[in-house]
This record gives C-alpha cells, structure tokens and sequence, in this order.
C-alpha cells in the first residue's frame, strides 16, 4: 500500500469510526438516524445516487490512468525488449563481436548474467518480391543463434519453435507487423536495404528467404515494429560489415521480474566492459529498468489529465450533495426543531444528520466503486482506441483493461471521505436553525454578525497567505490572488450594494483566472499544469457565476419589457426570477455545475477547430508523401514525372536509440526517430509548415532561419515549443531545444541542419521526398505508382491527405477520450436541477399556496417553475461557454500559429439541445406537481 | 343590500387517513360593506369555511354563490381568475415572498391583472402608504416585523381593489402592539366601505364587527343564517 492511500485509509477509518461510535454512544440518535436513511425509499436513492457521483468519477479516472498505465509499461518496457534487460552500445557505432565473446567468457558476468549475445540493429527499407510491396522505416534485428537461448525461442504462426540454429543461409524471419505490411508468406523471396556510412565493405546483394514470421511474444516482439530478424553473419552481409553494433544481455528472471536482477548486474558489466580497454566508447544501459521508467512518465500526462477532468467533475458532485443535504434539511427541520426544543445540543444534531450522511455515503461508495469500474472501462477503451489510431498498423500495441484492489481502495476511501466531509460542512450550515421558526416551519430569520475581532484575524491571515503566494509561479500564485482578491472582497462588502460588490468579485475572481491561465507555463509539468488548470477553471466559473446571479435583474427587466407585450407574463415570471437572484448560492450552487461541465466542451469545442489539421497549409502545397530509409536515392519512376510539377528531398538519417523528451511523450530506450537534414538555405523553401513555434519567433521564417544559425535549435513533430530532446551522438547525449513543432503525421522526426545532425553520422542514411502534383492529377495513385514502381527499393509513399486525415483521426480518438467523465458531469448537472425542482415543492409549498389564493393559475405555476429551471440551466451554459471558449482562445494564443481560431458549434449546439431536452424531463414532474398543490396549503402551518 | 357571498347546506369532509366532517351544513349570507367575524374553539372548522367561501377548496354538499356565480360550476382557472379580480387574502403567516421587496410584494395582483407598469407602482406605493409602510417599501420581508409583514400583506389584500378581503387568524402570530396596529387598519378599511370576512380569536375584533358568528364543530352555533 502506498504511503497516500495509508494515510486515505487511516482518514477513512478515523472519520468512519467516530461517526460509529457517536451512532453507539448515542443509540437513539444512531437509531434515529438509520430510520431516517430508510424511511422513503424514493428518496434515499436518489441521494445514494447523488453522492455516488465522486466516487464513481475518482474510480472512473483512476481505472483508465491504471489501464494506460499497465498497458503502456507492458507494451514499451515488457514486450518492447523481452528478455533483454541491458545493452552495451557504442552511440549508433560499430564495434568488433569480440567485445560480445569476451563478456559472455568473463566470470564476473556469468555470475550475474543469464545470456549475453551479440548483435545488430538498423533502420532500413524490404521488399517482397514476391509478394511485390515494399517499405521503409524497418529494422534489421541481428541475432545470433548460438547465444539466442537465454532470450527465448522465436515462435512461429505455425507454431513451430526456433533460436535460429535451424535457419538456411539466407533465411530470415519477419515481426508479425512486418508480415501484414508486406503480406508476405513464408517462402518470400525478400531484398534488405541499408545503407550505414563508412561501412568496411560494399553490401552484398544477399538473396533472402522468409522462413517464418514470429508470433508477437517473447523475442518475436522484440521493438514491437516492422523487423526482419536475421542470423547475425546473414544481417552482418546484408550491413556490408564484419562488425557489430550491440550486446544483448539478459537477467535471470522472466520477461517481467528482472529488473531487479539486472540491476544488480549493471556495475559488474559496466566495470568488465571498461576493462576491454575498447578504442571506441562502449555504453552500458539498463535498458528495460528505464523504459519501464519512461513509459511510467510518459503516462503522467494522461494520469494527470484524467484526474483533473474528474475533479471537476468531483466538484459538481460536492456541489450536488450540499442540494442533497439541503433538502433532507428543509424535509426535516420541524422535526429537528422539535429536539432541539427538547434539549438536543447543536452537535448532536450535526452528529445526528452526519451518521445518517454516512449510512447513505457508504452505501453510494459501494455503489460508486461499480459504476466506477464500468466507467472506467469505457474511458479506457476510448484510450486503446486513440491508442490503436496513434499506433496505426506500424507498432503491435494491446491495450488491456487493469483492475486494481488498490486502485479500487483509494477510489472508495477517497470518494467517500470527500462525500462525508461535504455533508458535514453542508450539516453544520442546516444545522444553525431558531428553533422556535423551525417548529412551526416559519422562514429562518436572518443570521446575526460573528464576532468581528476573529473575522478581522482570519482576514488579515489570508491576505498575508496570499501576498506571500503572489510570489511564486503557478499554483500558489492563482491561489493567493484568488485569496487576497476575497480578503478585499469581504472587506469592501460594507462599503458596496450587494450587487456591486458580487460583480465586482466575480469579475475580480474571473479575470484573475484568465490571467493566470493565459500566462501560465505550457512546459510546466502536467500534474502542476492540470491543477492551476482545475483549480483557474472553478475559480473563474465561480465568478462569472456569482456575476450572473447578481446581474439577474437584467432578466427580470428584460421580461419587464417583455411584460409591455404580453400583460401577465410579467406576474408570472417576477417569482421564479425573484427567487434566481435573490438566492444566488443557491443559484450558484446549481448553474455552477452546468458551466463546469459546459465549460469544459466548449473547450474542447474549441480544441476540435483550433488542432483540426488544414490540408493547405500543413502539407505545404505537397501532395506525397515518399520515404526511403534503405537507400539515400529516391528517382520518381518516369510515369509519374508529368504529373509532377515539383519536388523536395531531404537527406534522412535513420537514428535509432534513446530518446529524452522533456514532457516524456514519445521518450524511451530505443526510438526510431528519422533525422531530416536540411539545408542552410531552408528558409527559402521550407519542407513543412509549422503547427506551434515558440513565442521568441513571429513566423515560420524567422524559425527555420535560427535553426540554420543556431545548431541546438531543431524542428520536431513532439514535444512542445521551448522543450528539450536528447539523442545519444557519437560522442555522448546530444541535446537539443525544440524551437517550433511540425504537425504530426507528416513528417515525423527531428529537422536540423547538416551541422547540427552531425553526431549521428554513422546512423543509415535513407531519403524522404515530398512531391507537389498537378491539380488535376491524383495524388493518391501518384502514391501507388512510386511505391510500386520502387518497392524493390522498399519504398512507402503516400497522399499526403491520407497521412493527414489519419492523423486527425487519431487526434480526435484522444479528445474523444474524455467525452465519458464530461458526460457523467452532465448528470450531475441535470440530476442537481432534478433536486432543485423537489426542493421547490416541498419548500415552498406556502408560498405556491399563497401565490394560488391571489390568482395564480395551475399553468402559471408550472410556467414559473419550467422558467426557473431553464434559466438556471442557460446561465450555467453561458457561464461554461464564456469560459471554456475563453480558455480555448488563451490557449490558442500560446501556441502561436496554429490556422485560426473557432469554436465546433456543432458540438456545442448538440449539448445544449441535450441539457435543454433533459431539464424539461426532470422539471416536468415537480412543476407539474406543484401546480397541484391546493390554494389551501397557504393557511394551513404544518407538513 | 347586495350579498356579496351566498352559502346554502355547505358540507366539507376531509378523508386523508380518517374521515373528518369539516363542515357539517353551513348556511351564511355576506352583505357588502360587512365586517364579519368568525369566531370558536380550535379545529371547529373556521379555516376550512373561509377556504370555501373564498373558493381556495372544493365542497362536498350545497352551494357557495359568489356574486351570482356558483362557484361549484366554475372550473379551477376560472375560481382562480375570480379571486385574482375580486379577492384579496391576508393569512396568518407566510403572506409575502421572501424574495420580493414588500412593493414588489403588493404589486403582484396588479401585474396579475396586466396593470401597467406604472401604474402599479403607483398604485402599490399608495396602498404601502395607506398602511403606513410607505417608507418600507423596498424593504423584503426578513427586514420587516412581523407586524409590518402583516401590514405589508393587508396592503396586497387590497391594491386592486376587490369585493372582498379573506383573513384567516391575521394577527395570530403577532404581540398584542402589532395586533393592534393591523387590526385598526382593518376597522379603518371597513369603515371606508371594504368587506371583510375574518376569523379571529381576538375578542375586542369580534366585538367591534357588525355581526359575529361562532362556530362549533363545524356548524354555525350563533349568529349565522341567511342575513
Ligand atoms: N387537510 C386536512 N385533512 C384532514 N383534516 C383536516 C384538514 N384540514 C383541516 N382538517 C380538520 O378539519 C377540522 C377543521 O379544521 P380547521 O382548520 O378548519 O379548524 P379551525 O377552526 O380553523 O381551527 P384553528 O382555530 O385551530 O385554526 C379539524 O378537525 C381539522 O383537523
Ligand atoms: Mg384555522
């Protein structure tokens, strides 16, 4: 158990056990209580359904974070490496096999170690001549049979078993994601292309043959990518080298459980490797230990994202219990007046409501925990989705749904700790009655001044806390704003009407939010990003909230107008408007939760248009897409050439290695990452478009100048602006800064000049060409020719509107990814406004009665409180939708120049017919049994 | 004189859970201009009369008419209708909306009847005035005492002028200066030419009525009858 959910766990059963032991001490309260909780039926599941909101949400989130998380950790880390736990390379360089024997010879090693084998590894292009298809961007897997055992024994879709022993000269075995590509059968004839610089001898033309083509487990998912796994001495021909560029080395221990074991290995093999005295630089890495470290990282961001989404969610919740609360209150006070009357203390009574609090919250956190579950299951298979669609079909990635004990723990002590704290806030509130008004259900009088010495030190307290967080960046920054502009805003209240005031601090409170939010640091890591985030997100939907409930009479005053045309109407709506904005917390309390839900996909709205990849621009006037990365020469085949009216090719390096990322996307222990050189001219006509620069820059120009000044400055497809990558050189780690990000699905890879990719010399050296063709030609069969007419060169070319709708596709699978927590939000919403309704009508019984006596009719009633419920709802969309495209367009803002800004009123639109659609559902019912309370419930007193 | 309200045989049951004879054959004429009171004992029946004969509850037996109108023959809209133009009421508690300033309060008839805006205003500061309030006037009800609350609801009894004015206990919940103060205001309205029909404990209101009647399990034991 880790040490926060101990903590949790203590909390919980500290909070749980004094409320048990109040129910002991005092059996008639605890009694009490449990006859309350099951007294009607109808009631407490709504309330259990209610407070099972954040528990669901927090289990939700918390389900799919572990689900991508396992998923992540077992595809890049496990399968990704099999039963290699380290590496000795020489940073993309070749080095003799002996230093491979000499490790597997060494005692030290065998102690420690269960197999150290020699190898290769090379990005590269294949054909099929048989099947007649090629492609790019392979790797050529080395591996040497005599060593193979203790990384396990290829398996064959047929079944069959091999360490390679049993391969025919020339015969190979494709990844399974290869296979598919190619269609390749066993018995293929197959050419593999590299081309490695300085190689000591010309690459024969080795005649291949597909002998099998591995399952996708054990060594067969070795860099779950396209390979073609060869015998060292065939892979060694094919290299056109006697050399070799790594040493495998495998823990004792299976697949998952040595990490541990090569831990404890890795000094003894970096201190043996040392002692080769190799002329070339030989790096040990704990290969494995580190991408399971990677991919953990990489996963923050989501883990992150999911989490803050469901906080908000969490919120409305919280805000949805203090109803609920509310109105088991407003049920209960002449009953609680009663004994109070009879001598029951104040904290009795909050003790009294919280055990009954507690009955209902563990019941919602059984309940929660369930639905939980199957949220986050859907959440989650949105995520293999987005996954399946980044992956495409070039990465053999699962996505497997992770259930947790302890995951389920926490989402449950969380949930209803958080519940239990809300209803004993909420039932101190209730609690503060006159007993006498409570007895005889007359309205409670208004609540006296506390004393103003200890208000004054609580105020002076928090200014000081908030001059204090002003200082420091991020969170504590948008904290102690948001704390010193209410220290200003309860100190002015005496001095302002209560409307100025409101709006004032709503304003305040708002623009504070947006400022930060518009300032705030993208490069920030996620967890403190998505808190500012959440926490701006609340804080300025609370303002503009408090700003709407304030200015309401704008309402009223526009009905007035209203009221010139339709004599009446004016009557019949002054009560429900009346009530909105003259109890504005409660008010709030309810379009708060729309405008948090609302708020959220008018961001989205918003993130739909603002990242929807723009053919135009983002191809750059190309149509095709054409890489090579066997062969640095890329001749378009004569039949296309008149449909061509220009093209560009860059010179690309075929990096394979470790790859840092700052924010941890895309990082791990050996990454493809193809390295497109270009010229100190590139500002000319640059390749690509860019999708975000960083802010130092006003345009693509000034970006693609710098990177031909400054050789630390790159182009890349991941990452952000201002963030760094690192690559291992020849010489060591280089590291670069990201000065602008292409948009993905292009080109993917790292732009530099020829100066500043020059520690990776010795990687493959292959081509990418874009190609512009006539209007009327099409591109997507320009694509087929090329890749058919070269396949024997083992080319992929394709349209670029394909690379991009792919690439759109995927974007959307990943913002589709939240749409479930959003939409558990909206529940809560409408669910919120369903309380409010019941609230009505019990609470305000009298006054419909008396409304009835002077001459309200049956529809007027029902017309009010139809009003009530939609206005309540519009306010909170406005509010949300102000906010969210708020965000939206500050966010827009920081990444400079993405195509332009908009909102998918689509969307938007489709999910206020939605909340429309649904408080007419729940209002219908308490409107109209409102409307048939008798004129007569306006004399009579008691329930 | 013309009889405002004309009961004939009136009988009320109420059957939640047990079976209560509410009222057991009431008959009873309400000249304009009288200032009626009705006294008894607790759960007599007078609350449930005044409902009736105002039109706020439905009758089991006999007949109410009501300015001609047989209010058993009216549908619910238009009973409503009728008390919204001839009626006003003043209850024991809960008269205003806690959300409504006490103008806001006493405009509420008016706008019911599509008075002009203006015009209501007006008229509702008149009324305000008229009960002594008129410097309470954008107070809401949680700033009044109960007294004026009383008083503030009196004045939306009257603001458009109705036939005639039900009040039910209207300073049951009010010390005896309060009482006072509303129940002089009521004598004033009356001597003005205001009909009113009460129930009452007070006996100082019962005395100062032109007639009083007593009810006692649910009949009418003193002073009723047809004029
Ligand atoms: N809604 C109802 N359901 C059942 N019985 C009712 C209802 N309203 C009144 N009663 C009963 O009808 C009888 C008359 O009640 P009513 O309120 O008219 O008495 P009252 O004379 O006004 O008494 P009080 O002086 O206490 O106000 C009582 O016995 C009462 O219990
Ligand atoms: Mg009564």
């Amino acid at each position: 158990m880790s040490p926060a959910l101990l903590v949790l766990v203590t909390l919980f059963v500290l909070a749980y056990g004094a409320v048990g032991i109040f129910a002991v001490r005092r059996r008639l309260l605890g009694r009490l209580a449990l006859r309350e909780a099951v007294r009607r039926r109808g009631q407490t599941l709504l309330v259990v359904a209610g407070l099972m909101v954040g528990t669901a949400t927090i289990t939700a989130a918390l389900v799919a974070a572990d689900s991508v998380g396992d998923s992540t950790v077992d595809a890049f880390a496990y399968n990704n490496w099999g039963y290699v736990d380290l590496t000795v390379t020489a940073t993309n360089q070749f080095f003799p096999r002996d230093v491979a024997d000499r490790l597997a010879t060494s005692p030290a090693v065998a102690r420690v170690v269960d197999g150290v084998s020699a190898g290769i590894e090379l990005v590269g292009s294949v054909s099929d001549l048989t099947a007649r298809q090629g492609t790019s961007g392979i790797t050529l897997v080395g591996f040497d049979p005599g060593s193979q055992r203790p990384f396990g024994a290829f398996v064959l879709t047929t079944g069959r078993e091999t360490y390679g022993q049993d391969l025919a000269p020339g015969a190979v075995l494709l990844s399974r994601v290869l296979a598919d590509k190619l269609q390749a059968k066993p018995g293929d004839r197959l050419h593999v292309s590299v081309e490695v610089p300085g190689s000591a001898r010309p690459a024969l033309p080795v005649d291949l043959r597909v002998a099998g083509i591995a399952r996708s487990e054990g060594p067969g998912a070795y860099t779950l990518g396209s390979v073609v796994f060869a015998p060292l001495a065939t892979a060694q021909d094919i290299a056109g080298t006697d050399l070799i560029n790594i040493v495998r080395i495998s823990a004792p221990g299976g697949i998952r459980d040595s990490v541990q074991a090569g831990h404890r290995a890795a000094p003894v093999l970096a201190r043996e490797t040392k002692s080769l005295g190799s002329p070339i630089r030989l790096a040990v890495s704990e290969v494995k230990a580190r991408e399971v470290k990677t991919a953990k990282d990489s996963t923050v961001f989501i883990r992150a994202l999911l989490v803050g989404m469901s906080a908000l969610v969490v919120a409305a919740g919280a805000a949805l219990v203090i109803n609920l609360i509310g109105m088991l209150a407003e049920e209960r006070r002449s009953r609680m007046g009663v004994l109070r009357a009879l001598g029951l203390k104040r904290s009795r009574l909050v003790g009294l409501s919280v055990t009954e609090g507690a009955i209902y919250s563990l019941a919602a956190g059984v309940l929660g925990t369930g639905v939980g579950i199957a949220a986050g299951r859907l959440v989650a298979a949105r995520f293999g989705r987005a996954f399946a669609e980044f992956a495409g079909s070039d990465f053999d990635f699962t996505f497997h749904f992770s259930l947790k004990p302890a995951t389920l723990l926490a989402g449950f002590v969380l949930g209803t700790l958080l519940t239990l704290a809300v209803i004993f806030l909420a039932s101190r509130r209730t609690s503060r009655m006159t007993i006498t008004a409570a007895i005889r259900n007359l309205p409670e009088p208004p609540p006296e001044r506390k004393s103003r010495r200890w208000r004054t030190v609580r105020l002076a307290a928090f200014g000081v806390l908030g001059v204090l967080g002003l200082t420091a960046p991020g969170f504590p920054r948008l904290a102690g704003g948001i704390a010193l502009i209410l220290v200003l805003s309860a100190v002015a209240r005496s001095r302002l009407s209560s409307r100025t005031h409101s709006t004032l601090t709503g304003l305040a409170l708002a623009g504070w939010s947006f400022a930060i939010i518009g300032g705030s640091d993208p490069n920030a890591d996620a967890n403190t990003f998505f808190l500012v985030f959440v926490v701006a997100m609340l804080t300025s939907v609370f303002g503009l909230t408090l700003l709407a409930s304030a200015n309401l009479h704008v309402a009223e005053t526009v009905v007035g107008l209203l009221g010139r045309a339709f004599a009446g109407l004016r009557a019949i709506l002054r009560p429900p408007l009346a009530y909105l904005s003259r109890r504005p917390v409660r008010t709030g309390l309810t379009t708060g939760v729309f405008a948090v839900i609302v708020g959220m996909l008018s961001l989205f709205a918003v993130f739909f248009v603002i990242f929807r990849p723009d053919y135009q621009r983002f191809g750059n006037g190309y149509d095709v897409r054409v890489l090579s990365t066997g062969s640095a020469t890329v001749e378009l085949p004569a039949e296309v050439r008149a449909d061509v009216i220009r093209f560009i090719d860059i010179p690309t390096r075929g990096y394979i290695g470790p790859l840092k990322t700052q924010g941890g996307f895309g990082g791990g222990e050996r990454v493809f990452v193809p390295l497109f050189q270009v010229g100190n001219d590139v500002a000319e006509a640059p390749p690509v478009r860019l999708d975000q620069r960083d802010k130092r820059f006003d345009s693509d120009r000034a970006v693609w100048e710098a990177v031909a000044r400054n050789p630390s400055l790159v182009v890349a497809d991941f990452g952000s602006p201002g963030q760094k990558l690192t690559l291992q050189g020849r010489d060591g780690p280089v590291t670069f800064t990201i000065a602008a990000a292409q948009a993905f699905g292009l080109l993917d890879g790292v732009f530099g000049t020829e100066r500043t990719l020059s520690p990776f010399q010795s990687a493959p050296l292959g081509a990418s060409v874009l190609v512009d063709v006539r209007d009327n030609a099409d591109a997507p069969r320009v694509a087929r020719t090329i890749e058919r007419d070269l396949f024997g060169q083992g080319v992929d070319a394709d349209s670029i509107q394909k690379l991009l709708d792919t690439a759109d596709r995927a974007n959307r699978a990943f913002f589709s990814t939240i749409d479930v927590l959003m939409r558990m939000g909206l529940v809560v919403g409408i669910l919120s406004l369903g309380i409010v309704g019941m609230r009505v009508v019990t609470e305000r019984r009298h006054v419909i009665g008396v409304l009835r006596a002077v001459g309200y009719k049956r529809r007027h009633v029902m017309l009010g409180l139809m009003t009530e419920a939609t206005v309540t709802a519009t306010i909170g969309a406005a509010v949300g939708i102000v906010v969210g495209v708020t965000m939206g367009y500050l966010f827009y803002r920081q990444s400079a120049s993405q195509p332009g800004f908009g909102i998918d009123l689509a969307s938007i639109g489709g999910v206020l017919g939605l909340i429309y659609l649904a408080v007419l559902l729940v209002t219908l019912g308490p409107a109209w049994r409102a409307s048939r309370l008798s004129p007569a419930e306006a004399v009579r007193y008691s329930e | 004189m013309e009889q405002i309200v004309k009961a004939r045989g009136v009988r009320k049951v109420y059957r939640s859970g047990s079976v209560v004879e509410a009222l057991r054959g009431i008959d009873l004429d309400i000249p304009a201009g009288e200032l009626l009171a009705i006294v008894g004992p607790s759960g007599s029946g007078k609350t449930t009369l005044l409902n009736c004969l105002a039109g706020l509850e439905t009758i089991d037996d006999g007949e109410i008419l009501i300015g001609g109108a047989n209010l058993a023959e009216l549908s619910d809209d238009d009973r409503t209708e009728y008390r919204a133009k001839s009626m006003g009421f003043v209850f024991q508690a809960f008269n205003l909306l806690p959300v409504l300033s006490a103008v806001e309060n006493v405009e509420i008839p008016m706008l019911l009847l599509g008075a002009g805006t203006k015009e209501t205003r007006a008229r509702a500061l008149e009324t305000l005035e008229m009960v002594g309030l008129a410097d309470r006037a954008s107070h809401r009800p949680d700033q009044l005492s109960g007294g004026e609350q009383q008083r503030v609801a009196v004045a939306r009894a009257l603001v458009h002028k109705p036939a005639v004015v039900w009040a039910d206990e209207p300073t049951g919940n009010l010390d005896s200066e309060s009482t006072q103060a509303v129940m002089e205001l009521f004598l004033r309205l009356n001597r003005e030419g205001q009909t009113i029909v009460m129930v009452t404990h007070n006996p100082q209101i019962a005395a100062a009525a032109a007639r009083t009647i007593t009810m006692r399990d649910g009949r009418i034991e003193d002073g009723g009858g047809p004029g």
